[in-house]
């Protein structure tokens, strides 16, 4: 018995339940929040891998046993959404868009509900418990009427996973009898050799829910919605910790398809983890190929975001150890630098108004901090060495080579190179090219927000050079999943299947070459600055035009070409099936109503049927 | 003491690589004329022209601009100090093929920020192409990277070329020759020659990146096309044609690579953009593709 893992769940539900009185307060209610965030981290430091913490509840006459379990996943889990959220909830102190402290507040209580919980009641209800607060977060963006209409959408994808997982948890309790997530897994696999499509029956509704949550393709049409009309300082979290609830439930049941050694395999890897393994890799793709044509870049970002975590559920699907380590590292690595990037955002949306790629340019002059943690931020992403970011994407195309699936390593390459492009393209039309007039007075976030950006961009480097600091707790998970991890040598390697990469190596190089570079720099003859419209125009003057900075800056259409690659696809419309459905459902939903309004026996005709197949059910169960 | 000895031998290797590439496009410059019936300047030509260069007076346009050129310079510098050159082989246990390439990328990120930093669109359009062009070759030489990592079970620069040793019959390009000729297509990609030139297609976008470059910044950027050749080049002799025994041997066998493209660099009209994007996604990726398959099958 532990107690203090129920003060991880209960701190910030009480820090929730003060900002909530203080919430018309905006600075205490910013403090609070920010307080809770590094009293619950502290709390988190007594938290110890195989601590537990149980009670019983007695509900209608059923003992529920509600347990509090800390694995090695779990704690990792924890470190890095906790540790992100307090970095943002100081950030937030100097924010001023409208999230909401206690909400955020109550996402963390279920964050940490959610790593811990190894009940399924608990699990669910925590669930919830995220999925509403969420959607209540998301209301309060810039653009009151595309918010809500996003969070409505938002919604409705939560419900639909919500009740897949209901479905699944009960089907699970009447096998089973107990709501234990570790027993109910045994169980599975213990049938899975006799009854299979049983088991892949049940694991799909959980794992829809999971994919839902992480923005998996087919399900990532809320991603790009909810992301870009969230309030600013809401979607790094959103972003950064939220997308990892489905990667972690994803993580729990993953183990069942190798437990069965004469399940039919594909490359080695079982049937079911390869279908899997494909829709990580579509998403990857779709969500570069999509990135690279928005305009709003908070849009592109979210389309960023789900395209990484394409590249971790690729990657923890195969389930062999490089696979499940490079899964889990990138998973660390995306929230690190996406984290990062959103938080950026959030720094150039506040001071330029927009977050229109096409309306921005020029910035860096008036926002160094933020500029040079976005470009450490993009190296990352890109997956440039010695940043973090790299080491995790060379040990998921290790792991697909390993495995022989070429055309899923052919196209995961394809979405690194057009991940370079939209990144590139975000960086040029915020930061570089022609300053409007429109930003001349554009000053630099407060300090508060220079400490977050250069603490990040530390942390980017840092993680990037030190890998071993992450891939020793990683090594731990895998480990505690019956795999054989890999070796971990000193902190600065990155062990994989083909070769070793020593990451303080390639910094050292890159230090000695950009002395080199800097001093041939200053030994060469001098140079003058001139202004920014003193620009090569074929000899032609730029005012006789009417050219301004605002015309002679190239960001709008930025990949036109690309575009005309990419046609055929785009005729596919996710989106379409879903509004169909809805459409549907709202046809059936007012032929059902017809019914109840039109006449009063009719409805009395079906309470009664209702009631007798009701008392039926409830006699045969 | 190892520390200053790698260091000694990291200049070195950044000065040859420098000078071996500045002698390449001089050579190529003589050759390109004389398949044009012309006289072409001397093959020493580059060398001349990077001093004059860097001791002329230039603008810049700020600091992102001045940082930018410098990392497209340095970055690539750092990357050189990881490939095995023939004997010379200074990190062996560090020579990933795919740290290699990404790390090449940071140099082509600091080039764009520099050009497009200027606040010239015809350089940013130059940059957006050259991006697309990348997400073009980079997909068949993806497959060429899964065939090698495959077929040598390494993917250490080194140890594939110590699987190619024993002679002419060991090499990659004899074994993987489909992969051989996707890469070579996919390494014309790369040198940005022709047909692949549209990134610095100097009659439409006024030569793209170079735009606003002039004095020491055009010399940095021709430094950094001069590393580039060097180590494109130098990865496909890696991969394909067995190293060198020696350095030199190295050299005369990346020069034949780029003999080649010089070839079909100097004879072809350009692609517009997407036509080479599709171009690579047919024939190339094809091609590495039924490589892959063999190798696997």
């Amino acid at each position: 018995m532990n107690t203090n893992l129920i003060w991880l769940v209960a701190m910030p539900l009480i820090g929730s339940a003060v900002t909530a009185v203080v919430v018309r307060y905006k600075f205490l209610d910013r403090l609070i929040t920010f307080l809770t965030f590094a009293t619950t981290l502290f709390v988190l430091f007594l938290a110890h891998v195989g601590q537990s913490y149980s009670w019983t509840l007695k509900f209608l006459g059923t003992t529920l046993n509600l347990t509090l379990n800390v694995s090695h996943l779990s704690i990792f889990m924890l470190y890095i959404s906790i540790a992100f959220g307090t970095v943002l909830a100081f950030y937030s102190l100097i924010d001023n868009s409208r999230m909401k402290g206690f909400l955020l507040l109550l996402v963390l209580a279920a964050n940490n509900w959610i790593f811990m919980s190894n009940d399924m009641i608990g699990f669910f209800f925590a669930w919830e418990l995220m999925g509403w607060a969420s959607v209540v977060s998301v209301l309060g963006g810039r653009e009151k009427e595309k918010s809500r209409h996003a969070a409505l959408y938002y919604a409705m994808m939560s419900v639909a996973g919500s009740y897949s997982m209901l479905f699944g948890i009960f089907i699970l309790w009447r096998l089973t009898g107990t709501f234990s997530i570790s027993a109910n897994i045994a169980y599975l696999s213990s049938i899975i050799g006799g009854h299979p499509w049983w088991v892949l029956g049940i694991v799909s509704l959980f794992f829809m829910t999971f994919m839902i949550k992480s923005g998996i393709f087919p399900f990532h049409t809320w991603v790009p919605l909810a992301y870009a009309y969230s309030p600013d300082a809401f979607t790094p979290f959103l972003s950064a910790a939220m997308s990892k609830y489905g990667v972690y439930g994803m993580l729990l049941f993953l183990p069942l398809g190798l437990l069965e050694k004469g399940f039919p395999t594909a490359f080695g890897v079982p049937w079911t983890n390869y279908i899997f393994l494909w829709f990580g890799v579509i998403t990857a793709v779709v969500g570069t190929v999509l990135s690279i044509f928005q305009d709003d870049v908070k849009k592109l970002f979210a389309y960023s975001s789900l395209s990484n975590l394409g590249y971790v559920v690729a990657a923890i699907a195969l389930f062999t150890p490089v696979g499940i380590t490079a899964g889990i590292y990138h998973a660390f690595n995306h929230l690190l630098f996406e984290g990062a990037l959103f938080i950026t955002l959030l720094a150039v949306i506040s001071r330029s108004g927009t977050s229109k790629l096409s309306e921005m340019g020029g910035l860096w002059k008036k926002m160094p901090i933020t500029f040079f943690t976005f470009f450490v931020g993009i190296a990352s992403a890109a997956g440039i060495p010695p940043f973090n970011g790299f080491g995790s994407k060379w040990l998921v195309y290790q792991a697909m080579i390993k495995q022989h699936l070429i055309f899923a390593t052919i196209l995961l390459f394809l979405a690194s190179t057009g991940a370079f492009m939209y990144l590139f393209k975000a960086f040029h039309s915020i930061f570089l090219g022609q300053l409007s007039h429109d930003y001349e007075r554009v000053k630099e976030v407060p300090i508060v927000g220079q400490i977050v950006e250069a603490f990040l961009m530390i942390a980017m480097i840092f993680f990037g050079v030190q890998p071993g600091y992450i891939l020793k707790p990683i090594g731990a998970i895998v480990k505690s999943m019956g795999l054989k991890p890999l070796p971990v040598m000193a902190n600065g390697y990155v062990a994989g299947m083909f070769s070793n990469v020593y990451m303080p190596l390639i910094g050292w190089s890159l230090v000695v070459s950009f002395i080199f570079g800097f001093i041939l720099f200053y030994v060469s003859a001098e140079h003058k600055n001139v202004s920014q419209t003193d620009n090569y125009t074929a000899g032609q003057i730029p005012e006789d035009w009417g050219l301004t900075p605002e015309t002679y800056q190239f960001s709008w259409n930025f990949y036109q070409p690309v575009e005309k690659l990419f046609v055929p696809f785009f005729r596919i419309k996710i989106d379409g099936f879903f509004r169909g459905i809805g459409d549907w459902t709202k046809a059936t939903g007012s032929a059902i109503k017809e019914i109840f309004v039109g006449n009063a026996q009719m409805y009395a005709f079906f309470a009664i049927v209702g009631l007798i197949i009701f008392v039926i059910a409830g006699w045969m169960a | 003491m190892i520390v200053l000895l790698k260091l000694i031998q990291g200049i070195g290797a950044g000065a040859l690589s420098i000078s071996i590439g500045l002698l390449f496009v001089g050579i190529g410059r003589k050759i390109t004329a004389r398949i044009h019936r012309r006289y072409g300047p001397p093959f020493v030509q580059n060398f001349i022209d990077l001093f004059k260069l860097l001791s002329k007076k230039s603008i810049s346009h700020g600091f992102t601009f001045d940082l930018g050129l410098i990392a497209g310079f340095s970055a690539l510098l750092a990357a050189v100090v990881f490939l095995p050159m023939g004997q010379i082989n200074i990190f062996p246990h560090n020579s990933s093929l795919i740290m290699i390439l990404y790390l090449m990328t940071m140099a082509y990120l600091g080039m764009a920020m520099g050009v497009s930093s200027s606040g010239n669109p015809n350089a940013t359009v130059g940059i957006a192409r050259a991006l697309t062009l990348t997400m073009g070759y980079e997909v068949p030489f993806a497959a060429v990277i899964f065939s090698v990592y495959l077929f040598a079970h390494t993917g250490s620069l080194t140890n594939i070329v110590a699987a190619q040793s024993g002679g002419f019959m060991n090499w990659n390009l004899v074994k993987l020759p489909f992969g051989f000729v996707a890469a070579e297509i996919a390494l014309q990609g790369m040198l940005g020659e022709a047909p692949f030139d549209m990134a610095i297609a100097p009659a439409e976008i006024a030569s793209g990146p170079m735009v606003e470059m002039g004095g020491k910044y055009l010399g940095f950027g021709m430094l950094q096309h001069s590393i580039g050749l060097f180590l494109e080049t130098g990865i496909m002799v890696d991969l394909f044609l067995g190293g060198g025994s020696n350095v030199w041997i190295f050299v005369i066998k990346q020069f034949e690579l780029y003999f080649l493209a010089l070839l079909v660099n100097a004879i072809f009209p350009r692609f517009k953009i997407e036509d080479g994007v599709s171009f690579m996604w047919k024939v190339p990726l094809l091609l590495g593709i039924v490589q892959a398959l063999i190798v696997v099958l």
